[in-house]
């Protein structure tokens, strides 16, 4: 029997049009549209049939909102399975009423209506699972495909697509919508939707709603440019404006279908519409199409990778610079960092070598005793909430390595896969289900081959065994090693050799842990610049390196300026040419994105009255400078403590008395609190190499309680206390009852902070100093945020109401200074 | 939409005249709040009938209770409903300068969101009273769900009366809250045509 797939292979295929208006127009009230597939099949059957009857080789079943995500909101999600499977049914009747044959339905899938955590609070997983009860019940009702529309963000996109691979053998189409800006509404742009999708192994891909025909037209081309799969367009009929209470469009038909026969003629093998198109119109397209002959779809050999928003092709022209600091080898303060769960230490690493110029980041936090299979996804949901960066997954642990992909809003690299046979078992199935960009490292069982050929073959092995289990070529890079010169003195001139071997016998890129090279020898980064330049001429694709070496990355845009890879130089002089002189601004640093510079080492001797100097370095919220005399001070060898106790905590609390006197406000303070925060960084980094760490004062959990989503400040709350020492459990926020109490009980903590901002939210506190005090009848409550008083503190039965940040540090000190 | 820093810098407390250096940080960060914004609204013109405290938008499209509305909305026999919103990358912005600690920052961007959120409003309000369809008319104050005893629980058939998720991309949470948090929904009451034109 033909598929849908057989169908496209064949000509071009038509989709339906709108649904819900011609559901209004047979008399919905309003509601839930899916409702009607059981109170009023025959209406929505007949909707299917006048699609059939206009010319359309597929129907979308009445199922676009069924998930119980969706329905939760309107009280019916325990009927989306049966919902759907109406749905489907529907369209089935009326397929068969218009005559069979090479007609198919699609069980609709469209959006939750959430947004996905971190921004909203939906769990990815959650999502997968809305989905996958929505695609089973789809798919025994007899659904012919899945067709995912509409979809404005990358990451729930992920999760429908996902959810369909894991719940059905059907063939996936998947379409997003994109706003008037050419990008979903959560950022991203036609290039991370192919590069996610197509890794993802869906079907047909393109794009709904959103846009009139004119508007899509350049974004159907881009599709069609940047993809090997079939391309799909539905457009609104043009723009929507309410007449008389009803909502209308302004293309009619004839209009739509000649701008739509355009679209065709550019490539796009899939035509309908969505809201506001009807019948008439995709009778009207069939027409004008009679005569228009598919293009063909072309493979295309682009090396993609993507984040939510953008995707990074790793190419000659534009070699990848491949951050690799995010990795704790070797590092203590990186290894205590991972211990302490300091996120923010790290996602400062990923931000640094954004600025620095990576286009890709590394990331690796294998520490031995840590579990890798928590930590590693949990890395990327925050990295990639902070930086618009793609990944390369670097972990041995395929575990760790499923759950990362999995928590990966893009299309990542994966670092890595060898010549090994159980490293080629474990890893492929994954790059194969999740997409990726599988690193092939050119080393097996044997070790590493010794000559360049020697690696070609052990690639070889990889590239064949990639393909075998259904990876593209273009989805692999091989990565040929390098060893040490100091060590082997043939080592890069093997490396090099092996790189154009690769890149003129397999054609596929290279990637390369350049600084491997320098291993042992004095100033490495002037060997690993040179290298770094000896490689890209033997036709590196993407560099792992560390950004924040400036003879690297010069070397890397020099390079591409002398070779006419910079059009204009544009992005060497960019770099390089002189920035108009900083203004000065006596009580406030440089511009707050700017990254603190890292503190010279070897700085000149400090003065002999540092302490003052760093005091008022904090006081005036001069940051960097904070660090700097910090930095300068530890290295000339002043006690830590002596710091902390003389001149840091000290500032601070001349800042807070002031705020509390109302002569200096909430900004000042902050800029004080960073500043100190800066310098106590020197000093964490300071004592981790000394394998030793600051006294804490005592533990404190905060949260922002169950229902509010407004933290920060709490945040604030928690960089205060830290600063003065305290160990913060910040649970952070929209945080259960039992979860503060669980934890509180657990630990042993002494003190637990709360906050809300919306009344709605103040039974939630209630109840969570209610299960405190029944589990831990010792431990003090502090309560704080906007909608708090006195009164009402008193009232919820907390200990202490904190008006402000710096009354929870007061009273924090009182407690445990007692 | 406008920006001065008065607002933002009455959000986070500071009173009096400030420094030139606290007035710099609030201009930088406005310039990276409005870098990272993609403001976007929508809004609706609903018949409007008031039963005491009993309000009904559409006839049936959204119906409910609140004294205070009914207060705002006397006399209105229409209404628009918008939805505005700063758009995902604003919160980004902010989550990010959080997440690594940079709290001056943070709270400085997400207190000229606020005001820069108000200032989108204000533009919205406007454009609304240029419709021809409310000619000759005066538009009440801006009135959002949450304000007095106006339950945030009619968030979900207030989006859904917009097609806001679609349209504009808000979405709530479990609590009813919007995401992206630098969100507005609001009432606008269109009083009657005044009996002879200004």
């Amino acid at each position: 029997m033909k598929t849908i797939l057989d169908l496209i292979q064949q000509r071009l295929v038509f989709a339906d049009g709108g649904f819900g208006s011609l559901l209004i127009e047979r008399g919905f009230p309003g509601g839930v549209p899916e409702e009607w597939n059981l109170s009023h099949p025959d209406v929505v059957e007949s909707i299917h049939l006048d699609y059939y009857r206009a010319g359309c080789d597929y129907v979308h079943a009445n199922t676009f909102g069924s998930n119980r995500v969706k329905l939760a909101a309107e009280g019916g999600d325990s009927a989306a399975a049966r919902w759907t499977a109406a749905g489907v049914a529907a369209a089935r009747r009326a397929r068969d009423a218009a005559g069979g044959g090479d007609r198919f339905v699609a069980l609709d899938v469209g959006p939750t209506g959430k947004l996905l955590a971190p921004l909203g609070d939906l769990e990815f997983e959650d999502a997968v699972a809305a989905f996958a009860e929505q695609i089973r019940a789809g798919a025994d009702a007899g659904a012919d495909f899945v067709s995912i529309e509409t979809m404005g963000d990358i990451y729930e996109l992920k999760a429908a697509v996902l959810a369909a691979k894991e719940n059905c053998n059907l063939p996936v189409f998947a379409t997003v919508a994109f706003g008037s800006n050419g990008k979903l509404l959560t950022g991203a742009d036609p290039a991370a939707v192919v590069a996610l999708l197509e890794g993802l192994g869906v079907d047909a891909l393109g794009l709904n709603c959103g846009l009139g025909p004119d508007t899509a037209a350049p974004l159907a081309a881009e599709f069609v440019r940047l993809s090997s799969l079939p391309v799909i367009v539905k457009p609104n009929a043009g723009l929507p404006r309410v007449e008389a209470g009803r909502t209308v469009y302004d293309v009619g038909p004839d209009d739509f279908a000649a701008q739509m026969a355009e679209i065709a003629r550019t490539g796009a093998r899939v035509l309908g519409g969505c809201c506001g198109t009807t019948p008439a119109h995709l009778a009207a397209l069939r027409r004008a199409c009679g005569g228009i002959e598919p293009v063909p779809v072309e493979r295309k050999t682009r090396t993609l990778v993507s984040c939510a928003t953008h995707a990074v092709e790793l190419c000659d022209a534009t070699p990848a610079i491949v951050g690799e600091r995010i990795n704790p080898t070797g590092k203590k303060r990186f290894q205590l960092a991972l211990r302490e769960g300091d996120f923010p230490y790290i996602l400062r690493q990923g931000l640094d070598q954004r600025e620095a110029g990576a286009h890709v980041l590394d990331v690796n936090v294998g520490v031995p005793g840590l579990d890798e299979q928590t930590l590693l996804p949990r890395t990327v949901r925050e990295l990639q909430a902070v930086v618009d960066l793609p990944l390369q997954l670097d972990t041995s642990d395929p575990a760790a390595m499923e759950a990362a992909l999995r928590a990966c809003a893009g299309k990542p690299m994966v670092n890595s896969v060898s010549g090994k046979a159980a490293s080629l078992a474990a890893v492929l199935p994954l790059v194969r289900k999740y997409g990726g960009v599988a690193v092939g490292l050119c080393l097996d069982d044997a070790g590493i081959p010794e000559t360049p050929e020697g690696r070609l073959a052990v690639a070889r092995r990889i590239v064949r065994a990639a393909e075998d289990a259904g990876i593209d070529r273009r989805d692999i890079v091989i990565d040929p090693l390098c060893l040490s010169v100091s060590a082997e003195p043939r080592a890069a001139d093997v490396t090099l050799r092996a790189i154009r071997l690769v890149r003129d016998e397999l054609g596929c890129g290279c990637i390369l842990g350049v600084s491997n090279v320098s291993f042992g020898l004095p100033r490495r980064d002037t060997v690993n610049a040179a290298f770094l330049l000896l490689a890209l001429r033997a036709g590196l694709t993407a560099a792992i390196v560390n950004p924040g070496s400036a003879p690297v990355l010069d070397a890397y845009r020099t390079y591409r300026a002398l070779l006419g890879l910079d059009p204009h130089c544009g992005e060497y002089i960019r770099t390089h040419a002189p920035l108009p002189a900083a203004p000065a601004a006596p009580t406030a640093p440089a511009s707050p994105t700017a990254p603190a510079p890292a503190p010279a080492p070897a700085a000149p001797p400090p003065p002999p009255d540092t302490p003052s100097a760093l005091s008022d370095a904090v006081r005036r919220g001069l940051k960097a400078e904070a660090a700097r005399l910090a930095a300068a001070a530890l290295a000339s060898g002043q006690d830590p403590l002596t710091l902390i106790d003389g001149a840091i905590v000290p500032a601070l609390d001349d800042v807070g008395r002031n705020f509390e006197a109302g002569t200096l406000f909430l900004p000042q303070l902050l800029v004080a609190a960073d500043s100190a925060s800066a310098a106590f960084e020197e000093i964490k980094k300071h004592l981790a190499t000394r394998g030793t760490a600051r006294e804490s004062l005592g533990r404190v959990i905060l949260a922002t309680v169950k229902g509010d989503v407004h933290d920060i400040g709490k945040n604030i709350v928690r960089a205060l206390l830290e600063n003065y020492g305290f160990d913060v459990l910040d649970l952070g926020k929209d945080v259960p009852p039992e979860l503060v109490a669980d934890t509180a009980a657990r630990e042993g903590i002494r003190l637990v902070g709360l906050s809300a901002l919306m009344t709605t939210t103040v039974p939630a506190m209630e109840e969570t100093i209610r299960q405190l005090r029944a589990r831990c009848p010792d431990c003090k409550v502090m309560v704080g945020g906007a909608v708090l008083t006195q009164d009402c503190a008193n009232r919820i039965g907390a200990d202490f109401y904190a008006r402000d940040a710096m009354t929870s540090v007061r009273y924090a000190l009182s407690l445990f200074k007692s | 939409m406008k920006f001065d820093g008065r607002a933002a810098r009455r959000f986070l407390g500071v009173r009096g005249e400030p420094d030139d250096a606290l007035c710099k940080r609030f201009e930088d960060a406005a310039e990276r709040v409005l870098a990272a914004a993609t403001p976007n609204w929508t809004a609706r013109l609903f018949p409007l009938q008031i039963d005491g405290e009993a309000l009904d938008f559409g006839g049936g499209v959204l119906a409910f209770c609140s004294r205070d509305l009914a207060r705002n909305l006397r006399g209105c026999d229409r209404a628009f409903l918008f939805a505005a919103t700063l758009g995902a990358g604003v919160d980004r912005l902010v989550r990010g300068r959080e997440a690594v600690g940079e709290m001056a920052d943070a709270a400085m961007l997400q207190a000229v969101a606020g005001e820069l959120a108000d200032s989108l409003c204000e533009d919205v309000v406007a454009e609304l009273a240029r419709n021809p369809a409310v000619a000759g008319c005066t538009l009440r104050h801006r009135y959002s769900p949450g304000y007095g005893d106006c339950s945030l629980s009619i968030q979900p058939a207030f989006l859904a009366a917009l097609d806001a998720t679609r349209r504009v991309g808000i979405s709530l949470t479990g609590a009813n809250l919007m995401v992206p948090t630098k969100s507005v929904t609001a009432f606008v009451g269109v009083g009657k045509p005044t009996e002879s034109p200004a």
